[in-house]
């Protein structure tokens, strides 16, 4: 049912690294890398990349719910009356980013504050909705968890990537603790939603030129 | 028909939803609660309240006023040694956060006792701030100018460090002074009068 979807086979490897469950994986990792492959999610992904603790919480919640979502869609794929996807989607997506949001406060009530209303916002995250139009929909439950994962590990190395720099150069710390010492000087606009915009940028110009010089695009 | 059927999948799919939230809103008051509880235990202990297990509660709403400022929560002493506040307050200790609960006469110029809530200190040196030699030190502790964590306690508003923790004794003078700044910013001795 997954023939729509083009892959670069790898040439040697294990039976592991050949089989469509990682072919799958691999290919929401970084080919179509939720940030800078399809370039979706982006307002929450500006928003909470200040502190690496918020990054890291915020796409934990976004994996948890594209997985679990993912595999209740392709589970009842069949029962979906057609013209009610979006609506079946947003149900779902809503009810379980409900739930995620409630854990989120009683584990981590001080990051939960900090991240506001973004934890709530998941449900009209784009990453989310686009997993199940455009994968789980009309694949296996199996696959649409390793589809939805390789997604979610690619938001949280995004995520993760971008607030180590957007941290560490607004405010000289990483997960909290002081790396640089305050001799040295930070640049305060790393840490404003203004600066977002640049360094999602530069990172996203970084990956591309990677891509281009090791030959790493995908076949589209 | 279809129309029909399209209806009756999503009638049935909200359904299962609102009962699974339903569920769910139930299960994070139960385990919002906990906490609640815990900190009444001790409060009632502090004020030496007598309540079983099951009423603590209650015991304790019908002894204590709750008020929020600013996003933080205050208990006022409603019968015994009414107008005492009480409140927690967090900061960094040595090896993580000591989350304590404070509470302090009306006029501000003394505490009426100091409690740990929550801290991670060195085992048999830090941690000991636990225990109630330690603790009772803060009862009725003159807190004018402000209070100190010295090595020989002398003066009213000095208490004795714990011997070999010397930066979780210096946190925890940091956070009890932050906590009573707070405190004045949001009840100004009139209001309580």
């Amino acid at each position: 049912m997954a023939e729509h979807i083009n892959l670069k086979l790898p040439r040697k490897g294990y039976k592991l690294f050949k089989s469509k469950n990682w072919m799958v994986f691999a290919e929401g990792v970084w080919h179509n890398n939720p940030i800078f492959g399809m370039v979706l999610g982006l307002c929450s992904t500006l928003a909470v990349t200040n502190l690496m603790a918020n990054a890291f919480v915020m796409s934990i919640a976004v994996t948890v719910v594209l997985v679990v979502n993912s595999a209740v869609i392709s589970l009842i794929r069949n029962l979906i009356p057609d013209r009610a996807r979006m609506i079946t989607y947003m149900l779902i997506v809503s009810t379980i980013v409900i739930t995620v949001d409630l854990f989120i406060k009683i584990l981590f009530p001080k990051v939960s504050s900090t991240l506001g209303p973004y934890v709530a916002l998941i449900i009209t995250n784009c990453i989310v909705m686009g997993r199940c139009e455009a994968f789980a929909i009309n694949n296996t439950p199996g696959l649409s968890i390793s589809d939805a994962l390789g997604a979610g590990i690619g938001y949280t190395f995004s995520l993760m990537v971008i607030a180590f720099f957007r941290e560490l150069i607004g405010f000289g710390s990483l997960f909290g603790f002081k790396v640089i010492p305050d001799s040295i000087p930070t640049i305060s606009l790393f840490s404003v939603p203004p600066g977002a915009f640049f360094a999602l940028a530069i990172f996203i110009f970084f990956v591309n030129y990677i891509k281009k010089k090791y030959k790493l695009e995908g076949k589209h | 028909m279809k129309d029909v059927k399209m209806i009756i999948f999503l009638v049935i799919l909200s359904t299962i939803c609102v009962l699974f939230l339903c569920s769910a809103n139930y299960a994070y008051q139960k385990a919002a609660n906990i906490f609640n509880v815990r900190l009444y235990k001790v409060i009632n202990n502090m004020f030496e309240i007598e309540a079983k297990n099951d009423d603590t509660e209650k015991v304790f709403l019908q002894n204590f006023n709750i008020k929020d400022v600013g996003g933080v929560t205050y208990y006022i002493s409603k019968k015994k040694d009414p107008g005492v506040i009480l409140f927690k307050e967090i900061g960094p200790g040595l090896w993580s956060q000591i989350e304590i609960l404070l509470s302090i006469y009306p006029n501000y110029k003394k505490l009426y006792g100091l409690r740990i809530i929550n801290q991670n200190e060195t085992p048999g040196l830090g941690a000991r701030i636990v225990e109630d030699t330690f603790l009772n030190q803060f009862t009725n502790r003159s807190i004018q100018p402000s209070l100190k964590v010295v090595k020989f306690a002398s003066k009213p508003n000095e208490v004795d460090a714990v011997t070999g923790a010397t930066i979780t004794s210096e946190a925890l003078e940091v956070i009890i002074n932050n906590g009573i700044k707070r405190v004045e910013q949001a009840f100004p001795e009139k209001d309580i009068k």
